[in-house]
């Protein structure tokens, strides 16, 4: 893997690094920091199943729903929306400072990163390649 | 720094791909990579603006060959050695074993509790809001001035906005300082504006009608509009 401050050239046969070559890497930072304590064999899967189980789109979605449905929901939606959404037990990582923007005939809005790809994980999980590439 | 990851602007980046039933993760090495930096964060060996910073610093050609999750495994190695966590050393060699031997397996340490403080700050979250002696400089309707700076090291002042004047939209209250936080200067707290920029101001004569942007700008990166 190429060190910071290095020329970035030459380029030819560097990138993309191969698959197995990021599998090794990642798989020797685990079994470093495992073995220091830092993170553990049950911690890591644990994380892992919160986001691809329990954390996704669908939480987003059904913050939307409510709002169709409950006018007073949205109206405390669109004032607060940090402690709206955790009305319904959606709260935490990447979502402790929610701002919520209606769409209308005149408005519509399109929330982007162009920095580092950051996103609300709490309500709509990891972002999904269209978001983070490149 | 105004590196590649300052994607604001930028033409011939080629289609966005869209793939309706994407999974979360491609790979096993990013399902890892991401569980150790959510970890490396909870533990707080480094901060959310360490970590971005240390992105911003892959080599440009790598950064933009690079996936999501590789841009979060390079930072992670990095950081890990400058934290002095990790030596290079120890994981060029362990690389080379996992290279030589892929099926091997990862140590089977189990640490119950640990799994569980982890889990509990997914659900508390990281708040970056600050309580703050001052009042903020700016209110809702004042004009104001994105400078036009260059800083070297960690920003998110965008390029496409530095000089740029636009309007306070909102006042979001006070909130950790990236470009100090990044570099080990505390947390400097300051106010947090949301600024509108017209299109046509940041994109001249380009520009579609009807269009704006509304730019997240702590008070340091703004000017009254008339100061020069």
């Amino acid at each position: 893997m190429a060190q910071p401050g290095k020329s970035p050239l030459p380029v030819e046969g560097l990138y993309p690094v191969p698959e197995e070559v990021l599998e090794a890497r990642a798989k020797a930072l685990a079994s470093l920091l495992i073995e220091k304590g830092i993170v553990s064999r049950d911690a890591i899967e644990r994380v892992i199943e919160a986001y691809e189980r329990d954390i996704g789109p669908f939480l987003g979605a059904r913050v939307v729903a409510r709002a169709w449905v409950d006018p007073e929901f949205k109206r405390r939606l669109l004032e607060d929306a940090t402690a709206a959404c955790a009305e319904l037990g959606i709260k935490g990582l990447r979502g402790e400072h929610l701002q919520c923007l209606e769409n209308t005939p005149q408005v519509h809005n399109v929330v982007v990163c162009t920095l580092c790809s950051c996103y609300p994980w709490a309500v709509l999980g990891l972002p999904p390649e269209w978001y983070k590439s490149p | 720094m105004n590196g590649v990851h300052d994607l604001g602007g930028m033409h011939g980046l080629g289609k966005v791909p869209i793939d309706p039933h994407e999974p979360v993760f491609h790979a096993e090495w990013e399902r890892l990579t991401f569980a150790l930096v959510f970890g490396a964060l909870g533990q707080r060996l480094f901060n959310i603006d360490e970590f971005r910073f240390a992105r911003e610093r892959m080599p440009p050609v790598h950064s933009l060959a690079a996936r999501y999750y590789e841009r979060m495994l390079y930072a992670l190695e990095l950081l890990l050695a400058e934290k002095g966590v990790l030596a290079p050393e120890a994981v060029e060699t362990r690389a080379q074993s996992f290279l030589e031997s892929p099926d091997a397996d990862l140590p089977d340490r189990r640490d119950p509790e640990l799994a569980e403080r982890l889990l509990r700050s997914i659900a508390t979250g990281i708040p970056a809001s600050r309580p703050v002696e001052v009042g903020p400089r700016f209110n809702v309707g004042d004009r104001v001035r994105a400078r036009n700076v260059h800083p070297t090291g960690h920003t998110r002042l965008a390029r496409y906005v530095r000089g740029k004047r636009g309007v306070i939209a909102r006042v979001y209250g006070a909130h950790v300082f990236p470009d100090s936080n990044a570099i080990g200067r505390g947390e400097d707290p300051q106010w947090l504006y949301a600024v509108r920029f017209e299109a046509r101001e940041l994109w001249g004569d380009s520009a579609e009608p009807g269009q704006a942007v509304y730019f997240d700008a702590w008070e340091s990166y703004l000017e009254p509009a008339d100061e020069g």
